[in-house]
Order: structure tokens, then sequence, then C-alpha cells
């Protein structure tokens, strides 16, 4: 009994010890290869301080067994010209909005996240759990607000697939995020704080330089979020 | 002067039609009632397209989405959207069917009571018999020149979690639901207006079930 508990803990934790670092990886690449933007535009206004900044998906939401859709909004709140610095700036303070809601309108979560803050405003009563708040936390924080300043970063190539890649620590997370040599776009992050927080981002891009799809992961915690981009 | 009194004539006629009235008289709430009931146990079938419009606070525009909406007694319903993105949605009795785009996922609602009451609430709002629900619900009525309107506040402490309100228009001359309003507890608004409706009409079993 005592050691199917063990064994039952190990299994759980497992996907959070198994290292996240990208495999393959040769070091010290030119600073010449090193991506132009820090990540991919997905606001509708391009930067347009004067209208709205929002991103639009039709989203879905499996954790374990359940399966939440509708849409999920992001607003940018706080206009910092963020969209138009180089790698090389630091970020800028910002307020995103993310709320997620049903097909009938009826809102599962609603956030309020900034460089220095995450505020659930409202969160449905089977999401309201605080660890699942915190991975949530990770998500959005990954997505939105964890900028790579390059001299604090390493960088790698990684040889199969000649990705740039480069790690940096930002507050208490640990992050990879792997670029495609020649277009510069962003691939994927990779980032946790802790055994139980780890989030893997990929992106999906059509014609033209903006993602239309990602997909967050949290596999510790077998929580998937898909979102296909509606308006841009 | 015959141009302003035409005007101010226009406007107090469509205003009237638009206001409500809170409708007091319990003889008159009973006969809305029954009808409605009446109504429910009448209809077969639904088919029906709606406009749903989703006001955020923080946005300046609605998101709008279209489609189409078919219920069949007793508890099936094809909700579908087509604009402006491909999403169906079956409930057919405890089960869920969800087309997304090509990938098809179905679930059980009876594994998780907090979906279940959520499909309910889904339910009973299309067919107007939610105001049934008084064990979750306290209905209080009004009326326009369209409409019979029913304002459903929930007395369940879950549901007051999301919902502030769910206010359902019965249209005058034959009790379906015209338009639902779903008011959150957050201050934001989803209406959906159904148009086109076709009650009765035979709807093929086949349409609750996803290729």
């Amino acid at each position: 009994m005592r050691n199917s508990f063990w064994i039952s803990l190990f299994i759980f934790l497992l996907p959070g010890c198994i290292s996240f670092k990208p495999l393959n990886l040769t070091k010290e690449v030119p600073e010449s290869v090193h991506p132009g933007e820090i990540q991919p535009n997905l606001f509708t206004n391009n930067g347009d301080q004067t209208s709205e900044a929002i991103a639009l998906f039709k989203a879905t939401l499996d954790i374990r067994e359940h399966h939440l859709t509708g849409l999920l909004l992001i607003k940018e709140m706080a206009d910092t010209g963020y969209q138009t610095k180089s790698f090389r700036e630091s970020s800028s303070k910002v307020l995103y909005r993310i709320i997620f809601t049903n097909e009938i309108g009826m809102t599962f979560f609603d956030f309020e996240l900034s460089d220095d803050a995450f505020r659930p405003l409202f969160c449905f009563g089977p999401l309201q759990k605080k660890a699942l708040l915190r991975i949530f936390e990770t998500d959005f924080r990954l997505l939105l607000t964890t900028h790579p300043v390059v001299n604090l970063c390493d960088w790698y190539q990684q040889e199969d697939s000649g990705r740039i890649v480069c790690n940096y620590h930002t507050g208490k997370y640990n992050i990879w995020r792997s670029y495609e040599t020649g277009t510069d776009a962003l691939i994927s992050i990779i980032g946790k704080s802790n055994l139980f927080d780890r989030t893997e981002i990929l992106f999906g891009y059509g014609n033209g330089g903006n993602p239309r799809n990602m997909v967050i992961e949290n596999p510790v915690i077998r929580m998937k979020l898909s979102l296909k981009l509606l308006i841009l | 002067m015959h141009k302003i009194i035409s005007i101010i004539a226009f406007l107090l006629v469509y205003y009237s039609g638009v206001a409500q009235t809170k409708i007091t008289d319990t003889a008159q709430i009973s006969f809305i009632r029954k009808q409605i009931s009446k109504t429910a146990m009448q209809t077969e079938t639904i088919a029906s397209e709606f406009t749903q419009e989703k006001k955020m606070s923080i946005l300046n525009d609605r998101i709008i989405t279209t489609g189409k909406f078919y219920f069949k007694k007793e508890n099936l319903l094809r909700w579908e959207y087509t604009h402006p993105f491909s999403y169906i949605i079956i409930i057919r009795n405890h089960e869920i069917l969800i087309r997304d785009e090509d990938q098809t996922k179905s679930y059980d609602t009876q594994s998780s009571k907090v979906f279940s009451e959520v499909n309910k609430i889904i339910l009973g709002s299309v067919r107007g018999t939610l105001l049934y629900d008084e064990k979750n619900f306290i209905s209080s009525f009004s009326q326009n020149h369209t409409s019979y309107v029913v304002t459903l506040t929930p007395v369940s402490q879950k549901i007051q979690e999301s919902l502030q309100r769910i206010v359902m228009f019965f249209n005058r001359k034959n009790f379906t639901v015209d338009r639902l309003e779903m008011h959150e507890t957050a201050g934001d608004c989803t209406i959906i207006n159904f148009t086109d409706k076709h009650i009765n009409q035979p709807i093929s079993d086949e349409k609750f079930f996803l290729d």
C-alpha cells in the first residue's frame, strides 16, 4: 500500500523532473544569428496606439477528463509601444486581461496580468484551485510577460533542426525559447519555476508573420489549452 | 409643427414597444406561465437561425457569432456555429458531442455535476422551461409590444457565481423564445436572437449525431 503511494507520486511528478532543456544543443552561436524581435505580434492593432490591442481565439481547454470550449480573449490594456521594441530593449510594463468564455457567453475565467501581479477577477468553480491558478499564471506569463534580455541569455543552436535557442532566467522562471533560423519565427517557449508548473508553448504559423495557432501544455497536470486565432 | 408632433408620436410608439412594463397581476402571470408550459409541451421540434452577441466591458466592439439551432424532444439539441468558426455541440441526453473544425469528441455530463447543471441551463433557456426551475431561480415578469419578458434571478450560490440573471423574451403570438440574455455577475452580457424559426417541422434524428 505504501509502496503504491510512492510509485503513484513518482509517476505523477515524473514529467516535472525530466529535463525540459531542448536536445542536441551546441553552445556559443554568433550574435549575428540572434533573432531580431522579442516575440510574435498577437494583437490586432499591430502596434497602432490609437486602437484596441486584442487577440481573440477559438479555445479548447482539456484538464484530465474535463473539456471546456469557447472563446479566449487577450487584451493589452496599457500602451507602451511594446510591439515595436527590438530584441535588445527591456520590456515595459503592460497590463493584460485574459478572458475565457464558453459558447453561450458564460465566463470560465477572467485574469488580469502585469509584470508584477496576477489577479483572478473571476474563476469558474471547478477551476478555482490555488495550484491551478498558479499554473495559469505561469502559462500566461510565459506567453506575454517574460521577455528575454539579450545580455542575460545563453545562446545555442540545435544540431538537428538548426534552430536558435536561448535560455534565460527571469524572476523565478527558467525559460528556453526556440526560433526558426532564417525567418526568426518563435517556435516554442518552455519554462517552469517548480516541479509542477512546467509549461510548453508551441506556435503555429499560417501565411504571414503572425502565429495563427498556439498550444499551451502543462504535462505534469495533464492540461492543454489550444488556441486558434480568430481576429487579427 | 406637424413635423414635430409626428416625430414625438413616432418616438412614443417606438419606445412603448421597446420599453418593458412590469406585470404584477397574478392572473396575467398565471396565464403567461400556462401558455409557456403548453407551448413547451406541444413543441416537438424547433429549428432556427441565431445571432449571438457577446458584450464585454473591456471591449469597444461586440463579439458576434452566428449559427443554427435544432431542438427535438425531449433532450436533443444541436447548436451549430457557422461564422466566424465552424463548431457543433450536440447534447443528447447525458452525452455531449463536439465537432471542432475536423476534430470530434464525446463526453458524459454525468461525470461532472457542474457541467450537467450548465447543460440543464442551456436546454432550459432555449426551450423556455427554465422558468419552472424554482429551486434555482426566482422569476419576474414584464412585457413589451412584441414579447412577454421573464427575468430569472438565480438563488443557487453556484449559479450566482457565474450568472447575475437570465432574461427570456417569449413571442406574444406563439410563446416560443425569441431572445435570450445571459447577464454575468461581472457585468458582461451575451444576447442570443433566434430568427427564421420553424416549429414542429420534421427533424431527422441524424441531425443529433456527428458523422
